[in-house]
């Protein structure tokens, strides 16, 4: 009887991790603002990413629009800390001066607003 | 002067903007891919740890896949099953894979 309490509760804590790493947890209207916007002596990121990340100006540069949000949060953190390196991206995410720098809440809204987008890359199904 | 100066920036830029790869067989990459579906094919999978989606790559711009692929053979992005992945793989083979994948465009 303990037991199967303790099953229920394990599966009731296990559901509500995935539900809340399911969730997108940023603000969109505010990421849309922050994409769009040109800090002082920085770019704006929709300067490159073009139309809410559908287009770029470069194709060395990746299609975002409708990406997975943690996939872009994991990419811009990985980018801010230098674990991914990027000369471009690393600049544009912790500026030095820390004028551009992104904060966790920019990065969490950034990455909801480029997911809520049509998208622009999809899952790969082998044909 | 300055004409000869734009024009200098201007082939400066053609340079720089080139996709630095050789061009790419798609039909060879649709052979190669046929393990990238394994992970990138399957709706909502994820990461083990720390836990977050594997991306959407049908449809990716071909020179950024040809980047994300060579960064991971480099080092410059480090994730183990990518690595592996890329590892396998000549300049030629991610250049066909890449062909292919950026080919996948969304409907």
């Amino acid at each position: 009887m303990r037991l199967q309490t303790l099953a229920t509760a394990s599966l009731a804590l296990f559901a509500g991790t995935v539900l809340a790493v399911g969730a997108p947890k940023g603000d969109i209207a505010a990421g849309k603002q922050r994409f769009e916007a040109t800090p002082e002596g920085g770019q704006a990121c929709a300067s490159c990413h073009l139309e809410g990340g559908a287009k770029s100006i470069d194709g060395n540069m990746p299609l975002l629009a409708g990406q997975y949000a943690d996939y872009l949060e994991k990419a811009l953190k990985d980018y801010r800390s230098g674990a991914r390196v990027n000369v471009l991206m690393n600049a544009q995410v912790s500026a030095t001066d820390g004028a551009n720098k992104l904060t966790d809440a920019d990065i969490q809204n950034i990455a909801a607003y480029l997911a809520s987008q049509p998208q622009a890359v999809e899952i790969y199904k082998s044909r | 002067m300055r004409r000869l100066l734009t024009a200098l920036i201007g082939t400066a830029l053609a340079f720089a903007m080139a996709p630095a790869h050789a061009a790419g067989n798609p039909e060879n990459g649709k052979t190669l891919a046929y393990t990238c579906a394994g992970c990138h094919g399957i709706p909502e999978y994820r990461n083990a740890y720390p836990s977050y989606h594997v991306p959407k790559i049908a449809g990716q711009n071909e020179g950024y896949l040809v980047n994300a692929l060579k960064a991971y053979k480099s080092g410059d992005r480090q994730h183990p099953t990518m690595t592996a992945q890329a590892s396998s793989f000549s300049d030629q083979d991610i250049a066909d894979i890449a062909a292919y994948l950026s080919a996948q465009k969304a409907k």
